[in-house]
């Protein structure tokens, strides 16, 4: 915990030791790799791995019996699938927007964290795809929603915002992996050159024989750059597109034109929380605090606050315009949220996502692990329950009260919704053990303007060449 | 009760006729006599039958020997698989004996609807009607006669060589001894089988025929006895009546004959014929006919009585209008209307403004009080002074006919009582008992049980062995109605004829059947000539005694094949009824005790429900579904409170449904006690109690059995008669909660859009009055063309009354599964058209609509929008169509829906298990698998018929030409479907109409269904 | 050497000088094609900005690939969900026209993304010819912490002691002539 920040000479903070040499960034960031795992990492992986089991016997149950083994009726037709769909979808978000919209910024300190929050984005979308595809009646059939070319010349109904999803998603997951993946190249090779026998081998094919030739980095540097320019409208389309799912019904509560934005805000928030909880986790497992600083994490929790702060004024406009509006069906949606039977989520929502997030104000909680862990998850929980208050709330009191209804939650509710956060840590504990959880050539980069900023190397050629 | 739960399981599959081996053996019996079955016929031989036509007809009810029965004359002349054959027959499901058609596909009956040549139905059928073609394929049915041990109760299989021979030995040791043999059936509406009836009886000297009815009209004929000289029900005209009130009766629920009521009485509710009856309803509980009045007197049954006395009071000697000698009057002196108001509480001037209005509609008047309306001390009296004022308003003979009246209850309590005493008393040597159940429906005090131990024999003829079974030494399995012969006469002089459309599914035989056999099996008198079956004895009858006083043209076997055909002979038809004289004595002759009602206790009312009636259904899934019209509930009975009084008790009722659940209390009378929910009732008198009798049965079945609680337990037996009302309970909280299976989560419309009404008085001034639809809304769109046909609809929320025969004839045109208590508890429920009542103004006298509502096959769909798959789209007719195929059931539709009409298979319901059920279903619907989304679908399957015969024939689609279900069934014409591009259409024109409206306009979705707003005939706005 | 025995190695001849510091890499490089050497390249554990120039390589034409295919894409998206709305299969969805071309622009936008995207990394692969395990690793180190300058044999007018020469007088750690 007392982990004191490393200044330059004019006392802004480093985002690493100048005093490592490259050499140290290779060995350090390897090391989880190249060793056997602790037993911390044992732990969490075997619960994350039981999880998930519990949760492939759930589909194969409900496939078997049907999706009414859910608490969901006439007129809740939603709930926990959707609910938890946009939620991992939220989550993804934050990963593509550390890696491209930071680095369309220059923002140096993404380095040491955009690799994890890029697996998480992936690991999360591969979640968040499960729901879609398991919430259908027939999930056999589920592979309809793609237009594919078939005997029945029926093609799909592009109208549907549930086929804009299949496009989005899917675009987003390949997009995702695309820009992961180039990212990982140089890093594959740093791993290759280090490492012998068959594991050499591996390795050489990840890394397709890149060898840092200068004419290759030349073309690489503007193809990352693409692609980190192609993924930051996408990840602001994604969740749009997510949000027309309730935006473009006509059910009161749903059908509101700030969700986009809204949507798009949330989803940042959850996610920088889902990165803060990880990392934290990260870095005490792997020992990378001094990849991984405080500084990172504080500049993290920042964007929290914003973020939280933008969802809170989502929250009062949708209201406010509910009530402004005269439209008796909206008016009553919003009160029966803030008053009627699932007041009690409501008020989750609002208290985790707002009221939570004002602790940031203050430099010390900002900078304590333990606060920003705590209030991570508070935000997930938050922002898990901002989707079931949109959906649930909407869908049990609608136009005629002769529909009005209640939704009770069945053991298969809560086993879907624990068997996902399974299945999604099983994947990122994985992923930091066979991948370089920090990408050594870019904290490279960083590393050499330390040691200068720090003095360590003589200020030479390079300026003028840059300048 | 977990054992009902599973119900769900066996109502929809698609019957894999070919495949099912029970089925194809079924199929096979079908073409056999049970002498026969040494030689089964092959499947080609089948197949060939199916083929032949008019052979297969023949053979489609093949007996020992033949006997021919023709197909209804609509239908296609020779049948073919994939035809239709229809029958025209009679409804047995209660005595009204409603006319009905019979649609069979492949010899199996498929389908119930009203015949609309039947003078009495007129073309609707009610929900208990429509269900009874389950009754048909019930697999709790007896399969072949059994015996009962009467220690236990165990009943063992026998056969009928076995059965006859006990039967006929213990009847002729009954009679050699001279001992006592009794016949105890409910109303037979059957002047044959009343024929054989006698001739059967007339073989044993000093015997007799009880004729018992659970809901009982005895008070009514026992006062019409008194009254007019002769014990007979009246015949009561709607249709003529200005202003109708009602003491504690519903018509147009259970009394009597719903139907034929229901139809008379909507003719009179249609504001555009510029004249509208006024209704109103004395009443301790909210019946359906409750629900539709124009005013409703909210009163004690105890106090029915003396009100309906204070209105006579009024007419004849406060401000003497009305005629009434001095008799008359000294029986009404202590029935002034101050005292009367006072002790009833009603407002003072109430009755003086009754009084006035029946007085200025005098001669067109009706008043109709419930047999079981008041308690049974007084029922007689409320009956009299019921015909007393008819006769003084002059109805008497116009809207109460007595020269034709109905035959449809002849039941006598003192009867049934007396019987009871006589067995106690061991006088009654053998009992054959017939389609009643005495064990179940007596009160628990008479002791019916106890008797019958001190009879020697007992048989009972019955589908099942039931509670009266149970106490019998056999059980003679009785056919369902759909397989037997039978005529009945409804109404002097309208008689109507049941054939079989189907051989019996089991070795069983009809009750004439029985009694032909046992009769002739005892040797001497007259039946021991009689040859053959029940079926040449009606034909028989029907020579000798219906053909000459037809006095028809052709010979005699013409005039029975047509008389098959039509299925009815009306002879006489609506002749001028003569009014009759009223014999004021029958006043004076009245001992009325009229007691007190402490105000302590509450007076306990076990009302009639529509869907279980006495429960003689109880295990048909159908009814057991059918929510009650007035609290939405299903699955069981309840005790119905006031608000008043449920904050007295300090019991609470959760709203929504499924989660609605009710504290648990206590009723008790003090011979016996029921713990059961409360279900919070607006409407009802604070001092009363309301539960349903028909449920709590414990040998109907799997599917019926310990359901709810038994009403008639709680019943009382006074003065040779059985009351059902005005018993003092009192009731106490037990602490505990219980679930209610209620269908509908909020009774109020919350002031949005929904439902439109307005005044009698106001409509005349502007059509449009209430309305607030305006007119066509903007589009961003260009709209879709649709040449030739656009189907739609139209529902007149002033004829509609909620009787609920709409949802279960869509329920069996359309294969919808029952999903069972557990389920409707989780708000699964898969009806495609429902009915949602609505209240309006105090929870302590609400007003009513009721509203079907069912897909509105929106021109703009919100529902197609957001479907991925395109599994609902539009077709070029109009109609938002589901292809069950293609749907991969995300359930956006359905949250997409304004109407929430769309419903989800959880689960697989297609998975029956109990193969007998299987041949119920259409097999022009497609059964829905699991995990896919089904709706209404304005019968397509309808539609393309009409086409279909329209251009076999080479013409064009008429209007009418295209009925859904659920406008067949509609006794009120309340529902009317049609082509809306047709100009001359009854469709077209109703939507122009100024009443008419759309449910949530302004969403523009552009529905196909128009609703018309509903008016009520009285002056002021609700308070 | 060869990370995959089974393939067999292409001989690359030249002279490799090694820094571990950007820096005297820069400097060498602003040197070498003064010296006029030619297709120098350099290997270098993560991009030094200014080698390129430095070094006298081409801007990536990679971004173009990127703007055509993601055009492509979208222009491929909007005319397939019209052509099976509207002409292939015409059906009457919610009273909706048969081109709902609000309704149609998520997909555009979406396949857009998909096609540019995927190709922006099939043309660095090709751009690089990649996946490529022939050409021989110089050095381990050139992943790790080493800079290397390499100047590949030219012709018959190549003079090796020249370069060696030229790259002593640099700050190169080490130099090593390569005959693969």
């Amino acid at each position: 915990m007392n982990e004191t920040a490393i200044v330059n000479v004019t006392g802004e903070p480093l985002l690493i030791n100048p005093n490592k040499t490259f050499a140290d960034v290779n060995a350090e960031v390897s090391a989880p790799i190249e060793r056997k795992p602790g037993r911390l990492w044992w732990v969490f992986f075997s619960i994350s791995l039981l999880l998930t089991l519990q949760f492939a016997a759930e589909i194969t149950y409900q496939i078997i019996k049907g999706v009414g083994i859910w608490g969901l009726n006439h007129p809740v037709g939603w709930a926990v699938d959707i609910t938890s769909f946009v939620f991992w979808i939220g989550i993804g978000h934050a990963g593509t927007l550390i890696s491209a919209i930071l680095h369309l910024f220059r923002q140096r300190w993404r380095t040491a964290i955009n690799r994890s929050a890029e697996a998480m984005t992936i690991f999360a979308v591969m979640t968040a795809g499960l729901f879609p595809l398991i919430h259908t009646g027939r999930p056999w059939f589920a592979y309809w929603l793609i237009p594919y070319p078939n005997w029945r010349y029926l093609w799909v109904n592009f109208r549907s915002p549930l086929v804009w999803d299949v496009f989005a998603v899917s675009t987003y997951l390949t997009i995702s992996l695309c820009f992961w993946y180039t990212g990982l190249i140089p890093d594959f090779a740093s791993l290759r050159d280090r490492s012998s026998g068959w594991k050499r081998g591996i390795y050489a094919v990840l890394s397709m024989g890149w060898r840092g030739s200068e004419r290759h980095w030349q073309h690489y540097e503007r193809a990352y750059m693409m692609l980190a320019g192609l993924s930051t409208p996408l990840v602001l389309s994604v969740h749009s597109i997510v949000s027309f799912d309730f935006a473009t019904s006509i059910l009161p509560g749903w059908h509101t034109t700030i969700f986009p934005p809204y949507f798009v805000a949330g989803a940042i928030f959850s996610g920088f929380a889902m990165v803060v909880t990880l990392l934290v986790i990260l870095r005490k497992v792997f020992k990378m605090e001094e990849y991984i600083t405080l500084h990172h994490l504080e500049n993290m929790n920042k964007i929290i606050l914003v973020t939280g702060m933008m969802v809170g004024y989502a929250y009062a406009t949708e209201f406010f315009i509910a009530l402004y509006s005269g439209n008796p069906f909206e008016r009553f949606v919003f009160l029966n949220r803030a008053g009627g039977p699932f007041a009690w989520s409501y008020w989750i929502m609002v208290s985790c996502n707002v009221l939570v997030p004002q602790v940031f104000w203050f430099k010390r909680f900002r900078r304590s692990l333990v606060v920003m862990f705590i209030v991570s998850i508070l935000v997930n929980v938050g922002m898990w329950f901002e989707r079931f208050t949109i959906i649930v709330t909407s869908l049990h009191r609608d136009f005629l009260p002769p529909n009005w209804s209640y939704y009770k939650p069945t053991i298969f509710d809560f086993s879907v919704i624990v068997g996902s956060f399974g299945f999604f840590f099983m994947w990122f504990l994985l992923f930091c053990r066979f991948f370089p959880t920090i990408s050594m050539a870019e904290v490279k980069q960083v590393l050499w303007n330390a040691k200068k900023t720090a003095g360590k190397v003589p200020a030479s050629a390079t300026e003028k060449i840059h300048a | 009760m977990s054992h009902v739960t599973d119900r769900p399981k066996h109502w929809t599959t698609l019957p894999d006729l070919a495949g099912a081996p029970e089925v194809e053996a079924l199929r096979q019996r079908e073409f056999l006599t049970p002498s026969e079955e040494a030689e089964h016929p092959s499947r080609r031989d089948f197949l060939k039958l199916v083929g032949a036509g008019a052979a297969f007809l023949a053979a489609g009810c093949a007996r020992k020997p033949v006997e021919k029965i023709i197909p209804y004359v609509k239908a296609p002349e020779e049948s073919s698989p994939g035809n239709a054959v229809w029958y025209a027959s009679t409804c047995e499901e209660c005595p009204a004996a409603c006319g009905i058609l019979i649609k069979t596909r492949e010899g199996r009956p498929i389908k119930l609807e009203g015949n609309a040549d039947h003078p009495v139905s007129r073309g609707g059928l009610c929900a208990r009607g429509q269900a009874s073609l389950l009754n048909l394929y019930d697999p709790d049915r007896l399969r072949g006669p059994v015996t009962v041990d009467r220690a236990t109760g165990k009943s063992q299989a026998s056969t009928w060589g076995a059965v006859d021979k006990r039967a006929s030995v213990a009847l002729k040791g009954a009679r050699d001894r001279g001992a006592k043999v009794v016949l105890l059936t409910g109303t037979l509406v059957s002047p044959t089988t009343q024929a054989l009836v006698g001739q059967f009886l007339a073989e044993y000297p000093g015997s007799e025929h009880v004729v018992y009815d659970a809901v009982s009209t005895d008070a009514l004929a026992k006062a019409q006895e008194l009254s007019y000289g002769a014990r007979a029900v009246p015949r009561y005209r709607f249709e003529k009546a200005d202003v109708l009130v009602t003491l504690g009766a519903d018509p147009l629920g259970t009394f009597l004959s719903p139907v034929e009521f229901a139809r008379d009485f909507a003719k009179r509710r249609r504001p555009e014929l510029g004249a509208m009856s006024r209704v109103i309803a004395i009443e301790p509980i909210l019946s359906l006919t409750g629900t539709n009045s124009d005013q409703r007197i909210i009163a004690r049954p105890e106090h029915l009585f003396p009100i309906a006395m204070a209105v006579a009071h009024e007419l004849i000697v406060r401000s003497p209008r009305a005629p009434g000698d001095a008799a008359v009057v000294a029986a009404l002196q202590p029935y002034p209307a101050v005292t009367v108001e006072s002790e009833a509480g009603l407002d003072p001037g109430t009755i003086a403004a009754l009084a006035d209005e029946l007085w200025l509609a005098r001669g067109k008047s009706l008043v109709l009080a419930g047999p079981q309306a008041a308690p049974a001390s007084q029922a007689v009296a409320l009956q009299v002074a019921a015909n007393l004022l008819n006769s003084a308003l002059g109805n008497e003979g116009v809207t109460v006919d007595g020269t034709t009246p109905s035959l449809q209850a002849a039941g006598s309590d003192e009867a049934m009582l007396a019987l009871v005493e006589r067995m106690r008393a061991g006088e009654v040597a053998a009992l054959v008992v017939a389609g009643v159940n005495p064990a179940y429906t007596l009160p628990a005090a008479v002791g019916f049980a106890d008797a019958s131990k001190r009879v020697p024999f007992i048989a009972s003829l019955a589908d099942r062995v039931d509670e009266t079974g149970r106490l019998a030494d056999l059980v003679a399995p009785t056919t369902h109605y759909l397989e037997s012969w039978n005529d009945h006469e409804p109404r002097r002089g309208v008689l109507s004829l049941t054939q079989p459309a189907i051989a019996p599914l089991y070795d069983v035989r009809s009750m004439q059947d029985t009694m032909i056999s046992w009769g002739r099996f005892t040797g001497k008198g007259p039946l021991a000539a009689t040859a053959g079956t029940y079926h040449e004895y009606l034909r028989e009858r029907w020579r000798t005694q219906v053909y000459p006083a037809a006095d028809a043209a052709a010979p005699f076997d013409l005039f029975w094949e047509g008389s098959l055909r039509t299925g009815v002979l009306a002879s006489g038809g609506d002749g001028a009824a003569s009014p009759r004289a009223f014999r004021s004595a029958s006043l004076a002759s009245l001992s009325v005790t009229a007691k007190r009602p402490d105000e302590g206790s509450v007076s306990l009312v076990l009302y009639t429900p529509v869907s279980m009636y006495d429960g003689r259904s109880a295990n048909n899934a159908w009814l057991q579904e059918l929510p009650d019209p007035v609290s939405k509930v299903c699955w069981e009975n309840y005790a119905a409170v006031s608000p008043a009084t449920a904050k007295r008790l300090n019991v609470t009722q959760s709203v929504d449904s499924p989660a609605m659940h009710g504290d648990v209390i206590t009723v008790d009378v003090g011979h016996a006690r029921v713990d059961l929910p409360v279900v919070i009732q607006p409407g009802l008198h604070d001092h009363v109690v309301a539960v349903a009798i028909g449920y709590g049965r414990t040998a109907v079945g799997r599917v019926g059995d310990k359901i709810g609680q038994n009403g008639f337990a709680l019943a009382e037996a006074t003065g040779g008669r059985v009351g059902l009302t005005g018993i003092p309970a009192r009731l106490t909280k037990t602490g505990r909660r219980a679930p209610l299976a209620s269908v509908q989560g909020h009774q109020y419309t919350e002031h949005r859009p929904i439902i439109f009404e307005t005044t009698f008085s106001e409509y005349q001034r502007d059509p449009a009055a209430g309305n607030e639809s305006n007119g066509h809304l903007p589009t961003m769109w260009t709209r879709h063309k649709y040449p030739g046909h656009k189907w739609g609809m139209t529902i007149d929320l002033n004829s509609c009354i909620g009787c609920a025969a709409c949802m279960i004839a869509c329920q069996a045109e359309n294969n919808i599964p029952v999903v069972g208590k557990s389920l409707v508890l989780r708000g699964r429920e898969m009806a495609w058209i429902r009915i949602d009542r609505y209240y309006s103004g105090e929870p302590e006298a609400p007003e009513v609509v009721h509203q079907a509502m069912l897909c509105q096959h929106c021109e703009n769909a919100p529902c197609e929008t957001v479907c991925p798959v395109l599994a609902t789209v539009h077709s070029s007719e109009g109609l938002n169509i589901q292809v069950y195929n293609r749907c991969v059931g995300t359930r956006y539709c359905s949250n997409n829906c304004p109407y929430k009409v769309r419903r989800f298979n959880w689960f697989d319901y297609s998975d029956v298990k109990e193969k007998s059920l299987r041949l119920v279903l259409n097999p022009d619907v497609t059964v829905r698998t699991k995990g896919v989304m089904e709706k209404c679908t304005f019968c397509i399957q309808r539609i393309r018929d009409g086409k279909e015969r329209a251009k076999a024939l080479g013409v064009p689609v008429k209007d009418g030409d295209i009925v859904t279900a659920c406008q067949q069934s509609c006794p009120t014409e309340a529902i009317i479907f049609g082509d809306m591009n047709d100009p001359n259409s009854r469709v077209a024109a109703k939507r122009k109409d100024a009443r008419g409206y759309h449910v949530l306009e302004d969403l523009n979705t552009q529905p196909s269904i128009t609703y018309q707003t509903k008016v009520r005939n009285r002056e002021e706005a609700p308070a | 050497m060869l990370e995959l025995p089974f393939l067999k190695p292409k001989p690359v001849r030249g002279i490799l000088a090694l820094y571990d510091s950007p820096d005297d890499l820069l400097n060498a490089a602003a040197l070498v094609t003064e010296h006029g050497f030619r297709n120098v390249d350099a290997y270098t554990p993560y991009p030094v900005h200014g080698l390129s120039e430095a070094l006298g390589i081409k801007k990536s034409w990679v971004p173009w690939v990127t703007l055509v295919m993601g055009l492509t894409g979208a222009a491929l998206g909007l005319t397939f969900e019209i052509w099976t709305s509207a002409i292939d299969w015409p059906i009457n969805v919610g009273g909706k026209p048969m081109v709902s071309l609000p309704a149609f622009i998520p997909i555009t936008f979406e396949s857009g993304v998909l096609i540019g995207g995927t190709m922006t990394l099939a043309a660095l692969l090709l751009a690089c010819g990649l996946p490529n395990f022939q050409v021989p690793i110089l050095d381990r180190d050139l992943t790790n912490d080493r800079f290397g300058l390499f100047i590949p044999e030219t012709g018959p007018a190549w003079n090796e002691e020249r370069a060696i020469q030229f790259l002593r007088s640099t700050k190169a750690v080490d130099v090593r002539v390569i005959r693969g």
